[in-house]
C-alpha cells in the first residue's frame, strides 16, 4: 500500500506518508486517507520521507487537503522533503501554502 | 450469452446411444442440447444453434473430432467454446491430439455421470469468467478508441485555433506537440502596442482534456489584453481571477509571462511555477535565470499573489529561453531524468547560438531514445530582436474589420487635477487609447496626431497652469533654465486643473478627431497671435505653427485658455 495513514488517539494529528511516486494513481488512496478526520484544528503530517517522485497533480492534491481541511487555517506540514521534491516544491512556491521542512 | 439463458450443450457421437445417455444426462440437469451426428454436421449445427459446450467423440464418419474442433475453434475467433472430449482411446497420443486440436478436456468411455457433471460446470465457471473478460475488454477498446478518436478532433481545433498562426513570427522558436497541448501545455505570444512583443508559456496540472480546457478562457483573456496594451500585472491578475472561478481546486496554471520592450532595452517578467527560464547571451552563455517567485494562477485570490513583474536588462539578440517541466523530467530507459544540469550545459562560451534550440531538442531525444518522441516537450526560444509575424500569421487576420456603413465612435472627457498633472503623461495617454482601439487607417497619422496632443498639452500646462513664458527659451542656454523651471514649478503645484475631450468619428473611408483643451489658466492673446509673422529661428512659437500646419481647423476660446483642434484623415 503505497498511502499509509496514522491517526493519533484524539483523531487530531492525521499523518500520512507516502510510499513510490506521488502522482495521480493515489488520487482515492490519499483522499481516503483523511477524509474521515476534516474537523477543524486538525493537524496533517505528509511524511515525503520514502516518495521517489512527485508531479503537478499530486500538488493538485495537495491544495484539495489544503482546501478541505479549512484553506488559509490549515494546519499541514510537509516533512522530510529531499532536495529534488522540495525543487519541485519551490518551482511553484507552495512554501507559501504549506509548511515544508527539508531533510 | 449472458446469464439470463440458459446453459445449451451441443453433443456430437456416430453412436445413437451414447446420445441417448449424454441427452438423457443433460436434460435432467436442466440443460439445453442439440445433437450431430458426426464432424460435418457438428460445424452445421454449431452454425445454427451456437451452443456453449461441446461434447465431441473422436473417431466419426464424414470427419472425425479433430478436425471438427479445429473448424470450430476457429470460427469462434475470440469467443471461448469449451470442448470437451468423449473417447474409448485411452492412450496418450490420443489424448495429447485432443489438445492440439483445442479440446479444452477429456473423458474417456464408459461415462461416469457425476465426473461429466463436474467436468461441465467447471468449464462453464471457466466460460463465464472468460466471457466477462472479454466483454470487458471490449467495452475498454470502444473507451479507449473512442477518446482516441475525441482527441484527434479536438487536437484539431487546439491546434488550428489557439497556437501555431500566433506563433509564425522570426524571432521565436518553439516546439509545442499535440501531445503537449493536451498535457495542458500552451504557448502564446502577441505584439502589444508600442513595439512592445509579450509571450507565455503556461503549463496545466494533470493531463488530458481536463487540463486542455482552460487553455481556452486564458489564451482569450492574454490575447485580448495584450492588444489592448494591458500590462503584464493586470494580464496575470485577470487571468489569476477568471480560473480562480472556474477550475476546481487542485486544478491551477504554472505561468511564465515576458514582455519584451527593446526600446528600453529590457524585459519584464512574470514566473509562477515555471522551472526557471534563462536569459542568454550572444556568446551562449547564460546571464541569469528567470526564477519562479510566485504561486501558480488559480489556487489563491488576487490579493494573495503578488503580480507585479521583475525587470531585466538586455542585450539586442539576447536570447529567453523557456520551458516547461517535460524537458527536465524526460526520461531515459533506465529511468534517469534529463535534469536541470544536463541542459544547463548546452548554454557555454563558443556555443553554436545559431542551432541551439535544435540541438537541445536532439540532445533530449537522443536521450531518451527508445522510450519515444518528444511527445510532451514545450520549449521557446524567445530573440530579443524586432520580430516581425510570417505573412501567413494569424496577426494578419487580428485587424479589426469595420462593417459597411458602420461608424465606431467614442468621446471621453477627463479632467486632471495637480496630482495628475505632476504624474500622467496625458498625450501618451491618449494616444494609447486610440492605438488600443484599433481605429482602422490611424495608424500612420499616429505621429501627427501625437504631435498635436502634445503642442495641446504643452501649451495648457507650462503656459497656462505652470506660467512659465517662452521668452525664456530665447537663448540655448534659456532652454535649460526652462526646463528646471518647469519641474520646479510642476513640483509645486497645488491648484488649477486641465480639462480634456477627445471625440472620434470614423466614417467609411477615414475618420476625424476633434480635440478640446481647457486650462485654467489666464489665456493669451490668440488675436495677436494669429497675426504675428514667426520668425524661423525663434525657439519659441513654434507650436502655434505647427498645430495649424497639421489640424484642418484650430480654434482658441475665451481668453485664450480654451482650444478646439480637429484632425482629419482619409
Amino acid at each position: 500500500m503505497p498511502i499509509i495513514k496514522n491517526i493519533s488517539d484524539d483523531g487530531k494529528l492525521v499523518t500520512i506518508k507516502v510510499q513510490g511516486i506521488f502522482n495521480i494513481g493515489l488520487y482515492q488512496d490519499f483522499s481516503a486517507a483523511y477524509k474521515d478526520n476534516l474537523l477543524p484544528g486538525t493537524k496533517y503530517i505528509l511524511d515525503l520521507e520514502e516518495t521517489d517522485g512527485i508531479d503537478s497533480s499530486a500538488l493538485g492534491m495537495l491544495l484539495l487537503l489544503r482546501e478541505r481541511a479549512g484553506g488559509d487555517n490549515a494546519n499541514i506540514s510537509i516533512i522530510n522533503v529531499n532536495q529534488s521534491l522540495s525543487k519541485i516544491f519551490q518551482v511553484s512556491n507552495f512554501h507559501r501554502l504549506f509548511s515544508i521542512k527539508t531533510k | 450469452m449472458d446469464e439470463l439463458t440458459s446453459l445449451k450443450i451441443m453433443i456430437v457421437d456416430d453412436d445413437p446411444t451414447s446420445r441417448i445417455i449424454l441427452k438423457s444426462m443433460l436434460q435432467r440437469e436442466k440443460i439445453d442440447v442439440c445433437l450431430a451426428f458426426d464432424g460435418k454436421m457438428a460445424i452445421k449445427v454449431f452454425n445454427e444453434e451456437h451452443p456453449d459446450i461441446i461434447l465431441m467423440d473422436v473417431l466419426m464418419p464424414l470427419m472425425n473430432g479433430y478436425d471438427a474442433t479445429r473448424i470450430i475453434k476457429e470460427s469462434a475467433g475470440d469467443n471461448l467454446i469449451p470442448v470437451i472430449f468423449l473417447t474409448a482411446l485411452t492412450d496418450d497420443d490420443s489424448l495429447a491430439k485432443c489438445v492440439q486440436a483445442g479440446g479444452d478436456d477429456f473423458m474417456t468411455k464408459p461415462y461416469n455421470p457425476i465426473i461429466l457433471k463436474s467436468k461441465i460446470d467447471a468449464m462453464e465457471r471457466i466460460r463465464r469468467l472468460y466471457a466477462t473478460q472479454k466483454k470487458q475488454t471490449d467495452e475498454l477498446r470502444y473507451y479507449h478508441q473512442r477518446m482516441q478518436r475525441e482527441h484527434a478532433i479536438a487536437e484539431k481545433v487546439y491546434s488550428g485555433i489557439l497556437y501555431s498562426g500566433f506563433l509564425k513570427v522570426d524571432n521565436i522558436k518553439y516546439i509545442l506537440s499535440p501531445m503537449a497541448i493536451f498535457n495542458g501545455d500552451l504557448l502564446l505570444n502577441v505584439f502589444k502596442p508600442y513595439g512592445k512583443q509579450i509571450i507565455m508559456l503556461g503549463d496545466f496540472t494533470g493531463h488530458g482534456l481536463s487540463a486542455a480546457i482552460g487553455a481556452l478562457p486564458v489564451s482569450d483573456i492574454f490575447n485580448t489584453m495584450a492588444l489592448k496594451g494591458f500590462a503584464i500585472n493586470e494580464i496575470a491578475a485577470e487571468i489569476n481571477t477568471k480560473l480562480k472561478a472556474i477550475l476546481p481546486t487542485g486544478m491551477y496554471l504554472a505561468a511564465c509571462i515576458v514582455e519584451l520592450d527593446l526600446q528600453q532595452e529590457r524585459i519584464l517578467y512574470w514566473n509562477g511555477g515555471i522551472p526557471e527560464a534563462l536569459l542568454v547571451g550572444k556568446n551562449g552563455r547564460i546571464k541569469t535565470t528567470l526564477n519562479s517567485n510566485h504561486l501558480p494562477l488559480g489556487i489563491v485570490e488576487n490579493d494573495k499573489i503578488d503580480f507585479s513583474p521583475d525587470i531585466l536588462k538586455i542585450e539586442e539578440n539576447d536570447r529567453i529561453y523557456i520551458y516547461s517541466d517535460g524537458i527536465i523530467e524526460a526520461a531515459n530507459h533506465e529511468g534517469k531524468l534529463f535534469g536541470t544540469e544536463r541542459l544547463f550545459d548546452y548554454f557555454k562560451e563558443g556555443a553554436d547560438i545559431e542551432n541551439l534550440f535544435e540541438d537541445i531538442l536532439k540532445g533530449v531525444n537522443q536521450f531518451r531514445f527508445g522510450i519515444g518522441q518528444s511527445d510532451d516537450i514545450t520549449m521557446v526560444e524567445f530573440t530579443c530582436s524586432h520580430g516581425a509575424a510570417s505573412p501567413d500569421s494569424e496577426h494578419h487576420k487580428n485587424k479589426v474589420i469595420m462593417p459597411e456603413n458602420a461608424t465606431l465612435n467614442w468621446k471621453i472627457t477627463m479632467e486632471l487635477n495637480p496630482d495628475m498633472l505632476r504624474t500622467m503623461n496625458l498625450p501618451t495617454f491618449l494616444t494609447g487609447l486610440l492605438w488600443a482601439t484599433e481605429v482602422q487607417g490611424l495608424q500612420q497619422h499616429k505621429t501627427n496626431i501625437f504631435i498635436v496632443l502634445s503642442e495641446l498639452y504643452t501649451n495648457a500646462l507650462e503656459h497656462g497652469i505652470l506660467k512659465l513664458s517662452s521668452t525664456l527659451k530665447k537663448s540655448p542656454e534659456g532652454f535649460l533654465n526652462y526646463t528646471l523651471e518647469r519641474k520646479k514649478a510642476l513640483t509645486t503645484l497645488n491648484q488649477g486643473y486641465i480639462k480634456a475631450n477627445m471625440e472620434l468619428t470614423q466614417t467609411k473611408t477615414g475618420g476625424k478627431l476633434t480635440i478640446y483643451i481647457e486650462d485654467s489658466g489666464d489665456g493669451f492673446d490668440f488675436k495677436k497671435q494669429a497675426q504675428l509673422t514667426v520668425n524661423e529661428n525663434a525657439m519659441f512659437g513654434r507650436g502655434i505653427l505647427i498645430l495649424r500646419s497639421l489640424c484642418s481647423e484650430l480654434v482658441f476660446y475665451g481668453t485664450g485658455n480654451k482650444v478646439e483642434a480637429v484632425y482629419v484623415w482619409q
